[in-house]
C-alpha cells in the first residue's frame, strides 16, 4: 500500500529556531499537512524555520511548489527559511527542475 | 384467618369493588388470567385495548381466538404464541421475564408496542390461583428508538454512494421492510415528467408485479391526487386505508384492477423529496402483506427520511454532473486527434488520476508552423478548474510563441513569463520540441528528459532547463538532434515514473526503460499499448497522478496513411 502515514517531526533546537522533519512522501495529498505544521511553527513566533528533508522518500511537483512558495513567504514576512539534508529523491528533483539554486539549501545544517 | 387490611377495605370501602375501581382508573392495562388460561378480568384500559365491551364478553371468549385478532411478534420480529406470554408461563410454574411485543391489529392495522409483566396471585397454601398481567404501552418510546436507529442507518446508507442510480436504489431499499412493504422513488425533471424510478419490495418476487403496476402510472401523473398531487403541492399524502372502491376508481382497466387487487394494497403514504424548498421527486410507501396501517406519525417520519434522501440524490446528481464537466473540460485541453506528419507516425496516451471530478494538469499538443512541427508535453502543478485554466493558458502561450519563433527555448521562456504574470505561484514542467524531417531541436523546463529509442537502446536527450513559472534567473539550454528511420521519440510526464506499485514502489525509469527496450521496433501505437499493459500490471490502488505520453516514430517515408489517428486516450481509466 501507498504511504500509510505522513509525519512531521518538530523540535525547537535553539531560541526561535524550529526544525521540521517531514518523513515519507510529500505530494498533493500530504502537502497540506506539512503546510499546517509550518503555520503552527510560525504562529509560535519562530524567526528561523529549518526543513530537514533527510527523511523524505518522494517529493512531487506539489512539494516543490510548496518549497518555492515558502521562499516567497519568508521574504515577504521577513523570517528565515533553510532547507537541509535533501535525501536522494529530493536532490534529483531539484536537479531536474533546476530549482536548487533558487532555494535556501544547506547540505548539512547544524544548530548554532 | 383474616388480613387486617382486607378487613378494613371490606368494611370501609366495600372490598373487591374498590379494587376494581382503582384498577379501572389506571392508564396501564391490567388483565387477570385463570389457571385454565381464560382471561377472567380486564380493567377499562385492557378492555379498550382488547376491543371488548365488558368483562362478561371477555370471560366467554376463547383466549386463543382473542389473541389471534392481532399479529403478535417479538422484538426480533419472530411470531409469539399464547404459550410464550408471561401470564401463561407463570401459570405453568415458570418464572417469566417481562416480554416486549409488537402487535398489529388484523382489522384496523393499528400497531402498538407493549411490555407484559406478570405476577402470581397465590392462595393460603401458596398455590397459584391467577396471573395478573400489567400491560405497559411503550409504542411512543419504542418507535422513537427505532427511528433513531433507522435514521442512523439511513445516514450511513445514503452517504455510501455518490452514484446517482445506486443512490436511488438505496433510497428505495431503505424503507423496506421496516416501514413499508414496498417503496418506490420517482423523480421529476424540469417539465414535471417522471424520469427515474426505483422500486424495492419486501418480497423480491413481487418487484416485477410492482413494476407492472408502475407502468400504469402516466409520465405526467394526475395532479389532483396521489403522486401527482404530492409532486405538485410538495405536501405529503396519507391514505390510511385503501378500500376496494378506491382501487376500482383508480384502475384504468380490468387488468389494472386485478393487478391492484393482487398486490393487496392496504395503506399508502406519499411524501415529497424536497431540496431547498423545491420538490425533486417523491417517495411512495405501500403497506400490503404486513397488514400495517400508516398514520400521521408515519408521515412525519417518512418526511424526515425523504428530506435526507432528497439531499443524497441531489448530491449524487451534482457529483455526476461535475464528473461530466471535468471530463468535458479535460477533453478540451487535449487535441481531438493527432495530426498526420509526413515521415512520422505519432500517437499519445493520456490517463487522468483517480478522482473523477478533478481535471488533471498534464497535457500534450502537436501543431504545425510553416514547414516545421512543434510538439509540447507539459505538467501544470495542481488539480481542478484552476489547473485547467493554467493548462489552457500554457497551451495558448506556447502556440502563439511558436508563431514568433519555433526555437523550443524561446517557447518555454514565453510560457515561463506567462505563468509569472499569474497572481499566485503557478508552476509547470514541460518539454518543447521542433521537428523538421530527421532534424529536431528541444528544450526542457524541469521536465523528465525526452527519450530516443532505437537499435542502440534508450537515450535521454537534452539538458534539464529550469522549471517554468517559479524560478529566478531561469535558463533553457536548447539542443539539436538527428533521428534515424525506425527510431522513436518518447516524451512522458512524471505520472508514468511515479506510478505506485506493490509495497509503495515506484515504476521509475528502470521499469520504463525495460518496457521501451522490449518495444524497440514497435509502431508508436504498439509501444503505447505495451506501456499501458505494463502500467496496469504494475499499479496498485488508485492512480495518484495524471500521466501523459507522446510517442513519435520516424519512418522517414512519405506517410501513406494520411488519416489522423485518435490518441490512445484512456478516459475510462480510474
Amino acid at each position: 500500500m501507498k504511504k500509510a502515514e505522513f509525519e512531521v517531526g518538530s523540535e525547537e533546537v535553539a531560541h526561535g529556531v524550529v526544525v521540521l522533519v517531514p518523513a515519507e512522501e510529500l505530494d498533493l495529498a500530504s502537502v497540506p499537512r506539512l503546510e499546517a505544521a509550518v503555520s503552527e511553527a510560525l504562529r509560535s513566533g519562530t524567526g528561523h524555520l529549518v526543513l530537514d528533508l533527510g527523511h523524505l522518500t518522494f517529493v512531487d511537483s506539489s512539494g516543490l511548489r510548496m518549497f518555492l512558495a515558502l521562499c516567497q513567504r519568508a521574504k515577504a514576512e521577513d523570517w528565515q527559511l533553510t532547507l537541509t539534508r535533501p535525501a536522494a529523491p529530493v536532490r534529483t528533483l531539484f536537479e531536474i527542475t533546476g530549482a536548487g539554486p533558487s532555494l535556501p539549501l544547506v547540505d548539512d545544517w547544524e544548530s548554532p | 384467618m383474616s388480613d387486617p387490611l382486607e378487613d378494613r377495605l371490606e368494611t370501609e370501602l366495600g372490598g373487591g369493588r374498590v379494587l376494581i375501581g382503582v384498577l379501572d382508573a389506571l392508564a396501564d392495562a391490567v388483565t387477570i388470567r385463570a389457571p385454565d388460561d381464560r382471561l377472567i378480568y380486564a380493567n377499562h384500559a385492557a378492555l379498550d385495548r382488547l376491543d371488548l365491551e365488558s368483562v362478561e364478553e371477555l370471560r366467554v371468549a376463547d383466549p386463543r381466538d382473542l389473541m389471534d385478532r392481532w399479529i403478535t411478534t417479538g422484538e426480533d420480529g419472530s411470531p409469539v404464541a399464547m404459550d410464550d406470554l408471561p401470564s401463561v408461563r407463570l401459570l405453568r410454574g415458570q418464572r417469566p421475564e417481562p416480554l416486549t411485543l409488537r402487535t398489529v391489529h388484523r382489522t384496523s392495522g393499528e400497531e402498538r408496542w407493549v411490555v407484559l409483566k406478570a405476577t402470581a396471585i397465590r392462595d393460603a397454601n401458596g398455590e397459584i390461583r391467577a396471573a395478573v398481567t400489567i400491560i405497559e404501552d411503550v409504542t411512543a418510546a419504542k418507535r422513537a428508538a427505532l427511528r433513531t436507529e433507522f435514521l442512523a442507518e439511513a445516514a450511513r446508507v445514503l452517504s455510501s454512494s455518490l452514484d446517482y442510480q445506486q443512490t436511488l436504489r438505496n433510497v428505495a431499499t431503505l424503507a423496506v421492510p421496516d416501514i413499508a412493504d414496498w417503496c418506490a422513488v420517482d423523480l421529476i425533471d424540469s417539465d414535471g415528467d417522471r424520469v427515474q424510478v426505483a422500486i424495492a419490495h419486501v418480497d423480491p418476487s413481487k418487484i416485477e408485479m410492482a413494476e407492472r403496476l408502475r407502468a400504469y402510472q402516466p409520465t405526467q401523473p394526475d395532479p389532483s391526487r396521489g403522486l401527482g398531487k404530492v409532486l405538485r403541492t410538495g405536501e405529503a399524502e396519507l391514505i390510511p386505508d385503501i378500500p376496494d372502491e378506491l382501487l376500482v376508481e383508480g384502475a384504468t382497466d380490468e387488468r389494472h384492477l386485478s393487478l391492484l387487487r393482487a398486490v393487496g394494497l392496504r395503506s399508502a403514504l406519499v411524501v415529497p423529496m424536497k431540496v431547498r424548498g423545491r420538490t425533486i421527486g417523491a417517495i411512495s410507501m405501500v403497506a400490503a402483506e404486513s397488514e400495517r396501517r400508516f398514520d400521521r406519525e408515519h408521515v412525519d417520519f417518512a418526511c424526515q427520511i425523504a428530506d435526507r434522501a432528497a439531499l443524497a440524490v441531489e448530491n449524487a446528481r451534482l457529483y455526476t454532473e461535475r464528473t461530466h464537466i471535468a471530463q468535458t473540460l479535460q477533453a478540451s485541453l487535449l487535441p481531438d486527434s493527432l495530426p498526420a506528419i509526413e515521415g512520422w507516425e505519432v500517437n499519445a496516451l493520456y490517463r487522468p488520476s483517480g478522482a473523477e471530478t478533478e481535471v488533471g494538469g498534464d497535457f500534450y499538443d502537436l501543431w504545425q508552423v510553416g514547414e516545421e512541427w512543434m510538439a509540447f508535453v507539459g505538467d501544470v502543478t495542481g488539480k481542478g478548474v484552476e489547473a485547467a485554466a493554467l493548462t489552457a493558458r500554457v497551451r495558448h502561450t506556447a502556440l502563439e510563441a511558436s508563431e514568433i519563433s519555433t526555437d523550443p527555448s524561446y517557447v518555454l521562456s514565453r510560457v515561463d513569463a506567462a505563468l509569472k504574470r499569474h497572481g499566485q505561484l503557478a508552476i509547470c514542467t514541460a518539454i518543447a520540441m521542433r521537428l523538421r524531417g530527421a532534424r529536431g531541436a528541444l528544450a526542457g523546463g524541469g521536465h523528465p528528459s525526452l527519450i530516443r529509442l532505437g537499435e542502440d537502446g534508450v537515450h535521454r536527450l537534452g539538458a534539464h532547463g529550469s522549471l517554468l513559472g517559479g524560478l529566478d534567473n531561469p535558463s533553457w539550454p536548447q539542443e539539436e538532434f538527428q533521428i534515424r528511420p525506425g527510431e522513436t521519440l518518447v516524451a512522458i510526464t512524471d505520472g508514468v515514473t511515479d506510478a505506485v506499485g506493490e509495497g509503495g514502489t515506484r515504476f521509475g525509469t528502470g521499469c520504463l526503460d525495460e518496457v521501451l527496450l522490449a518495444g524497440t521496433g514497435d509502431t508508436a501505437s504498439e509501444l503505447l499499448e505495451r506501456l499501458v499493459e505494463a502500467l496496469d500490471r504494475f499499479q496498485v490502488g488508485d492512480q495518484a497522478d495524471d500521466m501523459a505520453v507522446l510517442a513519435l516514430r520516424y519512418t522517414g517515408e512519405p506517410s501513406g496513411e494520411g488519416a489522423p489517428r485518435a490518441p490512445v486516450r484512456r478516459a475510462d481509466q480510474r
